[in-house]
C-alpha cells in the first residue's frame, strides 16, 4: 500500500477514536429530552426572574459561587423565593449532567459554568460571590 | 529524508492517542463482566456556552 493510503487510515483512525482534542472541538451540551419536571423548571424560572431582579436590586438575594442564589439577610420571603430558585435550577443542572453522560466530576463543572455565566450577567449593584468564597457588589 | 518525515509522523500520532483521555480496564476473570474507567473529557467552554443560552432564553422570554 501507498504511503499516502497509509497516512489516510491514521488520520481517518485518529479521528474516529473519539480523542478529548476532537470531542473538544465538537462539544455541545444541551438538554436533549424536555421532560414535564424539566419543563416545569424552565416555566417556574421565567415566572420568577422580575421578582428575582427585584430582591437582587435591593440587596436581599446574590448569586453563589455554585450556581445558585442565596438569601444574603435574614428575610423569610428571600429565603423561601431562593429556595424555589434553587430547586429549579438544580433540576435544570441535573437534566445536563444526565443528558450529557458527564460523569461524577459533571455536576460540579456545570455548577462552576452556570456561577461564572451568572457573575457576568449579574447588573451593577447586585451582589454575587466570587469563587475564593468573598461576597462582592458588581461595579458599574 | 521522506522515511524520517514519515516515521516522524507516525510517532506523533502515536503519542497524541496514547494522550488520550480514555482508559479502558478490563478487572478480573475473563468470563465475568469486564470493569470499564472511563474519564469524562468535560469542555468548561462548551458548559459556559449552553449555561449562557440557557440563563439568556429565562430572561429574555421572562421580559
Amino acid at each position: 500500500m501507498k504511503r499516502k493510503t497509509w497516512k489516510v487510515i491514521l488520520i481517518t483512525a485518529f479521528l474516529c477514536s473519539g480523542h478529548p482534542w476532537i470531542l473538544r472541538a465538537e462539544s455541545d451540551y444541551d438538554i436533549k429530552q424536555m421532560t414535564p419536571g424539566i419543563q416545569d423548571a424552565f416555566k417556574n424560572r421565567k415566572a420568577r426572574y422580575e421578582e428575582l431582579q427585584r430582591f437582587k436590586t435591593e440587596g436581599l438575594i446574590g448569586e453563589d459561587r455554585e450556581g445558585f442564589v442565596k438569601a444574603l439577610r435574614p428575610s423569610p420571603e428571600a429565603e423561601q423565593l431562593a429556595g424555589r430558585e434553587n430547586s429549579d435550577r438544580g433540576t435544570i443542572y441535573q437534566a445536563i449532567v444526565d443528558q450529557n453522560h458527564l460523569g461524577p466530576d459533571g455536576m460540579g463543572k456545570v455548577k462552576t459554568a452556570f456561577a461564572e455565566v451568572q457573575k457576568e450577567k449579574t447588573r451593577p449593584g447586585d451582589w454575587f460571590q466570587r469563587p475564593s468564597g468573598e461576597w462582592v457588589k458588581k461595579q458599574g | 529524508m521522506k522515511k524520517t518525515r514519515n516515521v516522524l509522523f507516525v510517532s506523533i500520532l502515536a503519542l497524541a492517542c496514547m494522550g488520550g483521555g480514555c482508559t479502558v480496564k478490563a478487572v478480573g476473570d475473563p468470563k465475568r463482566p469486564i470493569t470499564i474507567n472511563a474519564n469524562v473529557v468535560i469542555d468548561i467552554r462548551g458548559l459556559k456556552k449552553t449555561a449562557a443560552n440557557i440563563e439568556d432564553m429565562i430572561s429574555e422570554e421572562a421580559s
